[in-house]
């Protein structure tokens, strides 16, 4: 069975074709990076008039580099939240025109769900349930511990900024441009974590996250420290203190469920230090880790194609009339 | 030739299926949840006409100026369509539209159109409607002429010259935004689908519509290139673009 995965939830235009929920036959990303740079953040009406552009060409070349016609598709997998509202429904009603000429189911897929299934996309196999998930992006910081396609405990949320946010507003502040997850980890190498101590948030206080007291405390380093302060150390401190503060919840969470499985996903698993940090706590847990290759940490229609295929028959069958919904919880009914 | 047309750019959708023949048009409210609905409206409408969705030659959609979300939508679902079934998509725009259904009042002569906007402000474009000396074809730059008025000679400098059905042409200056409060008095002004104490209401009708159609379904192409090139009009720059003032950072 092929599936067709559209994803617009930000500034990310994705089409991407898999087999069975497994295998990608193609997985195509144009990135509106460049644009949004200059305003120091995604801008929604932007971002919108961006995917209606890039949308068609990208599913042409999608559908030639996986050497398949439109008629060979066999349901469309889309993204109906969470996320910007605008871009969403530029990729729904793409996915509606689709499946109503092409007379096949469309999949409304939780964003956020789909990224845990890019951890086992990677793997190319099906989730095994249970598992433990931590999500973590620019708009997300979850820990969940998931026992089916669409069944999941949250665990923890961050009480304020997402990790990626988190980035985004530091590397601002230090000039260093958007978006920030990549370039503090670029800035980091070479420095020295231990230089700078930063607080871990929410240390000992169970399952919660909260990040936006560490961008105060990077501020406050920069003030004291002013011409001498040493970025590449700084943000190696940062990354450094992000990935102990996640790793500290982890292993609260596999001491409480022990799970077989720990899976990462979002855009800041592709953080070189946390990336590391998890695998230690795997080892030591002796348990599986899987994490995404880092195309599927970011946003990407493959993860949404495989995530549909897995809840295909959960959706409703009338689900070409489902809307856009920019708040969608993971686990949460379909918007109608 | 069986054509679907939809225009999303206000709270109502306005929906046609035509042929050279004849036209049924409709007007939903979709109670803001037009891109829930898009299919079942389009399912409707084909039943209505008795057509399946590969009977269709032509998809026309509003480009607006208008919502820029219901615009979106409509546009979006109509370029996959188009690409999917090889058939030409035609963008038609509110000011010819309206300039269209006020040359089948019998108007002639110098006008202004506004159209209002969410922020205190509204479109104005400037035209002159002609039921004769029609250009032999439609689109490009207008000829500055001796005869013409002050105004027009702006128009033409600005804006372009179009066909109307029939042996008229209209000039048309590109759309600027004034305040609201400055509508102007001095000339015959209308407002696309807007009451306002110094214009007089116009109604794009779905007759004006269908001469569209027929006119600019003569030209229009299947190509992907030619149903990419079919946008929104995106007058308004969004908030963060209004506020950038900046270079690259």
């Amino acid at each position: 069975m092929i599936t067709l995965g559209i994803e617009s939830s930000c500034d990310d235009t994705s089409i991407a074709l898999v087999e069975n929920g497994t295998k990608m036959l193609a997985s195509l990303v144009s990135s509106q990076i460049e644009i949004h740079k200059r305003f120091g953040g995604v801008v929604p009406e932007v971002a919108s008039r961006k995917h209606l552009e890039a949308i068609l060409p990208l599913l042409n070349e999608a559908l030639d580099k996986a050497r398949k016609k439109l008629t060979d598709i066999d349901q469309i997998a889309v993204t109906a939240g969470p996320g910007l509202l605008g871009p969403l429904l530029v990729g729904l009603t793409t996915a509606k025109a689709l499946a109503w000429y092409l007379k096949v189911p469309m999949v409304p897929v939780n964003h956020i769900e789909a990224h845990l299934t890019a951890a086992f996309l990677t793997a190319e196999q099906l989730p095994e349930y249970p598992f433990l998930g931590l999500i973590v992006s620019g708009g997300h910081s979850n820990l969940v511990y998931a026992t089916g396609p669409r069944d999941f405990e949250e665990l923890a949320h961050t009480l304020d900024d997402a990790p990626g946010e988190l980035y985004d507003k530091v590397s601002r502040h230090l000039g260093l441009g958007y978006p920030g997850g990549p370039i503090i980890q670029r800035t980091a190498e070479g420095g020295d974590h231990k230089a700078y101590k930063l607080p871990k948030p929410m240390s000992g206080k169970g399952f919660v996250f909260s990040f936006s007291g560490l961008k105060t405390a990077v501020m406050r380093i920069m003030e004291k420290e002013g011409d001498a302060l040493n970025m590449p150390n700084l943000c190696a401190s940062l990354q450094y203190t992000v990935a102990e503060t996640l790793a500290e919840k982890v292993e609260l969470a596999l001491k409480e469920r022990k799970p077989k499985v720990l899976a990462m996903a979002g855009g800041v698993a592709a953080n070189k230090i946390l990336r590391e940090r998890m695998q230690k706590i795997a080892d030591k847990h002796q348990i599986r880790l899987l994490l995404p290759t880092i195309h599927l940490c970011t946003d990407n229609g493959a993860m949404v194609a495989a995530h549909g295929f897995l809840t295909s028959k959960l959706a409703p069958q009338n689900s070409i009339m489902v809307n856009a919904s920019a708040n969608w919880e993971m686990g949460q009914p379909y918007n109608f | 030739m069986k054509y679907l047309f939809i225009d999303a750019s206000e709270n109502l959708t306005h929906v046609q299926t035509g042929t050279e023949k004849n036209f049924s048009a409709k007007t939903i409210d979709t109670n803001r949840d037009f891109a829930a609905k898009i299919t079942e409206i389009c399912d409707n409408m084909l039943k209505e006409a008795g057509w399946e969705k590969e009977d269709l030659t032509h998809l026309v959609v509003c480009t607006g100026p208008g919502s820029l979300t219901g615009l979106r939508v409509a546009d979006g679902f109509l370029r996959a369509l188009a690409m999917v079934l090889n058939i030409p998509l035609i963008g038609i725009d509110l000011f010819k539209w309206s300039i269209q259904s006020l040359s089948d009042k019998g108007f002639e002569g110098e006008a202004r159109l506004v159209m209002p906007t969410l922020i205190d402000k509204a479109f104005e474009v400037k035209c002159q409607l002609s039921h004769k000396d029609a250009p032999t074809q439609s689109g490009g730059a207008v000829e500055r002429s001796e005869t013409e008025g002050a105004a027009m000679r702006s128009i033409a400098e600005e804006g372009s010259c179009h066909k109307v059905s029939g042996d008229g042409a209209f000039k048309i200056s590109n759309p600027v935004l004034i305040e609201k409060k400055d509508i102007p008095s001095d000339i015959k002004t209308f407002g696309i689908r807007y009451n306002h104490e110094s214009t007089e209401r116009i109604e794009p009708t779905p007759e004006a519509l269908h001469k569209i159609i027929l006119e600019e379904a003569k030209t229009a192409k299947s190509r992907i290139n030619e149903i990419l090139k079919v946008l929104p009009l995106y007058i308004i720059p969004s908030q963060a673009e209004r506020n950038f003032k900046g270079g690259d950072k």
